[in-house]
């Protein structure tokens, strides 16, 4: 539910202040986006196991997005798409997540009904 | 509380991934990511464009140099006198008007001979045909120069057949006929050996053509008269 919230004003946030980045980093960001986006889901499925660390979460926020832009741009030189292999590792641990996030929720609400 | 820690920072975590999303989002209404055809256009025409700018470049470059020499020396007027000479000199030794020397290949033609009391059959003469033809070919080697029996051959040079001679822009030649050619010698003389040209089949006829490599061939400048009366200049 925050998630969606932070979501959407973050979305609103950067429709309003309009900022544009210049094309060429286009690919970067995208791949951050999925990066930080696995994060996100990462730290959701953490809090609802209670199990989530700050440090953890915030290590991997950024790293995990530095790292994949590293990558895309180390892919760009050499002239091989390593940016699908973040794209394939970050969607798999969403999807992942996801599917844990979804079985905690629904034993939560069974066992409280 | 560390639920309430968690909420915060995953409430922060995806402030900043929507803030990215919609940058991102925001100009990509025009989608730039382009498929594969699409992908080769754009890279072709990038060739093509950089190429051009490359041209361009150079064209900039000797123009600019040219007009550098112009303008920068101190005896201006000799400099551009010089300049101008060596053009004129460039595009004579193009044009033909002016006497050259090299390297090239030399083709003798000659009429068949005939068997004691008959006449000539078409086979064995050479015609003005064949003469057109085999400056054809050396024009096609790549010959820079060519005259037949001395009469330097240019761009604007006929031949038409005239009986027992062979009129060649005018002057009357007869055989044997003396083709010579500046040009790279090598390719010159495969081309009319090796390969399947008019010269070749000439030589496989009846009629007799010898080819042979010279060191330094001289071919005298085109001494005709160029008219032009219709041409006229499109201003650009």
């Amino acid at each position: 539910m925050v998630a969606f919230v932070g979501l959407l004003i973050g979305i609103i946030l950067g429709i309003v202040w309009n900022v544009d980045i210049p094309v060429k980093f286009s690919p970067y960001i995208s791949v951050a986006i999925f990066a930080c986006l696995d994060s996100v889901f990462g730290a959701l499925r953490g809090s609802i196991s209670h199990n989530f660390r700050a440090d953890i979460f915030i290590s991997g926020f950024f790293g995990n997005a530095a790292l994949a832009v590293a990558m895309v741009y180390l892919g760009d030189k050499l002239g091989i798409p390593i940016y699908l292999a973040a794209v394939i590792v970050f969607g798999g641990r969403i999807f992942d997540n996801f599917a844990i996030i979804r079985r905690l929720l629904i034993d939560k609400t069974k066992s409280h009904s | 509380m560390k639920n309430n820690e968690s909420t915060i920072f995953v409430f922060i975590a995806s402030i900043i991934v929507g803030l990215l999303i919609a940058m991102n989002i925001g100009f990509e209404g025009k989608s730039n990511f382009l498929d594969v055809k699409q992908y080769h256009e754009a890279y072709n025409e990038r060739n093509k464009l950089y190429s051009e700018i490359n041209n361009l470049k150079n064209q900039y470059y000797n123009t600019y140099s040219k007009l550098q020499k112009y303008d920068n020396s101190d005896e201006k007027k000799y400099e551009v006198l010089a300049e101008i000479q060596k053009e004129i000199n460039y595009n004579n030794l193009i044009m033909g008007t002016s006497d050259v020397e090299g390297p090239g290949v030399k083709i003798i033609l000659e009429d068949g001979e005939s068997n004691f009391g008959e006449d000539l059959s078409r086979e064995q003469l050479i015609h003005d045909v064949d003469i057109i033809k085999v400056i054809n070919d050396l024009k096609n080697a790549g010959a820079e120069a060519i005259s037949v029996n001395g009469e330097r051959v240019i761009y604007d040079n006929y031949g038409l057949c005239a009986g027992s001679n062979i009129d060649l822009n005018g002057i009357k030649i007869v055989p044997p006929f003396y083709i010579s050619a500046i040009g790279n010698q090598d390719v010159l003389y495969n081309y009319l050996t090796l390969k399947d040209t008019h010269t070749k089949a000439l030589k496989l006829g009846e009629v007799k053509v010898r080819i042979s490599k010279a060191d330094n061939i001289k071919i005298l400048a085109y001494t005709g008269k160029l008219n032009y009366s219709y041409l006229k200049l499109v201003n650009k």
